[in-house]
Parts: C-alpha cells; structure tokens; sequence
C-alpha cells in the first residue's frame, strides 16, 4: 500500500494489464471447466452460495416487511377468513374421504394391471427466496438444499401445477429450472384423450408450446396438460397446462398448440418439492452426493420393479410405439391409433431433461 | 477523504451494487434494470483512486455467476475486461463533463452487455437479447445519478 500511495501520478502501474489478463484467463478457464461439471467448482459454487446468504436475506428483507404490513388485519377480516377457511376445509375433507377411497381402489386396479405407481408421494415445502432475476433464464431459488435431500432433476409443483425441476443442488439452497423456460421440456398427455406429447417453454415466460402433435390429434383449445410421468422425472397427474390456441399450418406434418401454464409461476412464495417414485439415477450429479435419490429408488426397486425398467432403459428404446410397452396403460394406448403414436413416442432423454444440450442442466459425468 | 475512508466508500458502494443488483423486482421492471455492478465497478476504475478494482470484479463476478446460476466465469470475464477498459480511458474520459462521459459509455455497457450475450449463447442457452441489452440503454440513464451519489460521498464537487 505503501508502494502505491507513493507514485500518485502513476496509480495504475504497468500491472493492471497483467491483472486482468490473468484474472480472465482464469475466469475463462473456469468458465470452460464449469460446462463440463468440475467437482472443485460446484463446491465453489457452493461456498459462494453460503456466503451470499447474508445479502440473500437483506435484499428481502423490504419485500419481507412490505408483506408483514399486509398482514396486519382487522379482527373482523381475520374472523370472517377464519369462517370461510372452515368452510373450504369442510369441503376439502369431504372429497379427501372420497378421494381415499378413490385412491384405494385406484391402487387396486393398478396392482391387478401390475403397474404400481405410488398414488401419495412424499413432498417438502421450500420457500422461494429469489425468483428468474434475470429475464433471460426461468429459474427460482429455493431455500432447501443438500441438507434437505434435495436432488438434482426433482420436480417442483405448486397448489394448481407442475412449476419445473432442480437443476442445482447446493448445501442450503437450490435453483430450479421452471416449465417456461425454453429450454425445458416436460412429457405430458392430454387429460381428455389421452394423448402424450411434449410441452417445451414458449420462451416468454407465460406459455408452455407444443411443438410436435401429429396433423390429425384431436386437441381442442381448453384442453388440460397433466404430466404423464413417463421418463421418470416428474410425478404424473399433476395438472401442467391448459391449451388456448391450436394453429394448423397447411403443408405441415405438425401442428402446434400454445397452453398457459396452470402453476401460477410469478405468484406466490412457497412451492413443494416432490420426491418421484423412480427417480433418475444415472441424472444425478453424483450418487453419493443423493442419498435421498438412493433411499427413494432402493425403497422403490423392492415394489416397483416393473415400472423402473421400463423407465430405465425408455432412452435407448426411443420410438417404441405404445401398443408395445411392456407397462399395460390402456387409457394412453387406446385413444391413439398407431398412425399417430410416432411423433408421440415415449420421450427420450432430451424431453426429460430440459431440452437443449445445456451443461448447467444436464451434468452427468462424462464418460 | 483520507484512503482508509475511500476504501472504506469503495466496500461498501459495492455491496450496495450487488444489493441494487440482486433486490427481487417484477419481470418487467426486472428486465430494464440497470448494471448497478457494473456501473459502481466502473466508476471507480475510472475516477477512483489506487483501489483493487480488478481483484473485486473476479469476486463480484463469482458472487453473480453464483447468483445467476451462469457458467462459473463468465461474469467475471465481462466485469474484469470492462474494469480493464474504463481503467485504460481514464485519461481520456476525465476530460470531459459528465453528460458526455454518460454518452460516451454507452459502447462500454454494450461491449459488456454483447460478451455477456455471446457467452451465453456458447453456454448453450441462448437469451433474449432484449433482457440483455436493455440493461445497457438504462445504465446511460442511471449513471448520473451512480456519479452523482459516490462524487458527493467523497466531497468532490463535479461539473455537469
């Protein structure tokens, strides 16, 4: 300090240049290293993540007190959100009796079709502490991590959808991808029909499209997406979407719809982590570092062995024709006539995870 | 302003910058945010004194990558090259008022903005080049308000 303070006139020095030519040699290195998932840097990653924690909280810190104000409420307000809270949960309860005993039954019949498919999974609520900063990527923060057995491709939902899916675990906090990202891609199926297909991020951040339906598919605007579950990522029957425009161009073999997300993707400030019932393994970063995914997969080989097969080796067998599928599922097969079940073929890897070839995202080790 | 208190400036503007940087806003208004980072790095590699602003955009730019969940690196590239910059035109850009030094940075966040945007799309994630560039158009606004404020904290009067 000494040395500099004593030359004023030259306070930049010949070393500046070398500076900041080492500085971004090495940023460029890393950077270079990072796409190809480095160990060393994800734990970097990782201690810079635990050292922001401090500023995560203080830039909520104003929203966080702008919402305590809004909760500030009268007596009278709060009992008559009290009654109506009754009243919901009154209902609520009502259909979970029949539920249950909807559930049981569907249970039932699935082991009589011996595709069994976990009907209640096990979730955890994660609060989002940053949602997509920057416009040009759709991703949340989550304020569970590691710690919490978070693992990378778990799927996220909230109260009304499927919002996306971890793509980086970090020790207390974790960054998931959601649907609308145009990089992301999530296997769903027509609730109506029966018709699977996928739907990738419009791009915008406000719809979902559907980029590969056969010409002939019978999808109508006001369609509902649920998640089909095939590719073993996300849970199936989860609502994703619902279709508002079908557009037919003429001398096409596709054609397209656009459907708005049923997450409500901006809102809110809690979504749930759920634990799938075959999560994919070999798409975690490192086994040792999921044990969750582990526990999860190993407690599901002992009952679900039919249905981790056919998830397992769904990549190599791509366009299986699902008349063949080894898992009977007659409400997909029979609504779709053969003519149409190539573009709606069992997904491959790249329609499980998000869709392009980003390292962020797809970081299973290299062989 | 003595040099311990300067340093003391430099700190803590930059936590403020990463805050301004990081604070939860709407999509929209998100989009049209200024590069905070960028612009108090800027200043003080161009009006500052002898402070280590190199050695800062390598951990500011870590804590964005973090933040952002880009590549590890890429924003340290983007923050060193345009400390790098604004440190070698600091002779020539002190000469002028600062309306005109507003204009004449334009090209600087733009140089910042197009690697940003460049290395993305090598990262396989192409963005919109909107939410890119915008911010850019909005650091010309913001930057007499940035010089503004840090020339008045160090009791220096600055002619428009």
């Amino acid at each position: 300090m000494a040395r500099r303070r004593s030359s004023p006139l030259f306070p930049r020095g010949p070393g500046v240049g070398a500076r900041t030519i080492l500085v971004m040699l090495l940023a460029f290195g890393i950077w270079f290293a990072d796409q190809r998932g480095l160990p060393v840097l994800t734990a970097i990653r990782g201690s810079a993540d635990w050292l922001l924690q401090p500023l995560r909280w203080a830039i909520n810190v104003p929203g966080n007190l702008a919402e305590a104000g809004s909760e500030l409420k009268s007596y009278r307000v709060l009992l008559g959100e009290n009654e109506q809270l009754k009243q919901t949960l009154f209902k609520a309860q009502a259909q979970l009796q029949q539920l249950s005993a909807l559930e049981a039954e569907n249970r039932r019949i699935r082991q009589l079709m011996a595709s069994a498919s976990a009907l209640d999974q096990k979730v955890l609520i994660a609060e989002i502490i940053a949602t997509s900063q920057a416009p040009y990527r759709h991703q949340i923060t989550l304020n569970k991590g590691l710690t919490d057995k978070v693992y990378f491709g778990q799927a996220i939902v909230d109260a009304y959808g499927v919002m996306g899916q971890v793509i980086r675990v970090n020790p207390s906090s974790s960054i998931a991808l959601l649907i609308t990202d145009p990089s992301h891609g999530i296997p769903v199926e027509v609730n109506r029909t029966g018709l699977q297909t996928i739907a990738r991020g419009g791009g915008d951040g406000r719809v979902l499209s559907l980029p590969f339906l056969p010409g002939n598919a019978d999808v109508k605007v006001g369609d509902l997406l649920v998640s089909s579950g095939l590719g073993g990522r996300f849970p199936a029957g989860y609502p994703v979407g619902e279709i508002f425009d079908v557009r037919r161009t003429t001398g096409e073999h596709f054609m397209e719809a656009s459907a708005y997300p049923s997450a409500r993707l901006n809102q809110g400030r809690q979504t749930l982590l759920v634990w799938s019932d075959a999560p994919i393994i070999a798409a975690t970063e490192n086994p040792s570092e999921a044990p969750a995914a582990l526990a999860a997969a190993a407690a599901a080989a002992a009952i679900q062995l039919p249905i981790i097969l056919p998830t397992a080796t769904a990549p190599t067998a791509e366009p299986v024709p699902p008349l063949k599928r080894s898992t009977p599922q007659p409400a997909r097969t029979s609504s779709a006539p053969p003519a149409k079940t190539k573009p709606v073929a069992a997904p491959s890897p790249a329609a499980v995870a998000p869709l392009s070839a980003e390292p962020a995202v797809t970081t299973e080790p290299p062989p | 302003m003595n040099t311990t208190g300067v340093r003391g400036l430099f700190l803590m503007s930059l936590l403020v910058a990463l805050c301004l940087q990081f604070s939860p806003l709407s999509p929209v208004l998100s989009t049209a945010r200024p590069l905070w980072l960028a612009m108090v790095l800027g200043y003080w590699a161009l009006y500052g004194p002898n402070v280590a602003v190199v050695s800062a955009a390598l951990l500011l730019g870590l804590a964005c990558d973090t933040f952002y969940n880009t590549p590890l690196g890429q924003h340290v590239l983007g923050l060193s090259l345009l400390a790098y910059t604004l440190i070698r035109l600091r002779a020539v850009l002190g000469l002028y008022p600062v309306w005109q030094v507003t204009l004449l940075l334009l090209p600087v966040w733009l140089l910042f903005s197009a690697l940003m945007f460049v290395l993305d799309g090598m990262a396989q994630h192409p963005s919109q080049a909107l939410g890119r560039f915008l911010p850019a158009a909005t650091s010309v606004l913001a930057w007499p308000l940035v010089m503004t404020v840090l020339e008045g904290l160090r009791g220096k009067r600055i002619s428009m």
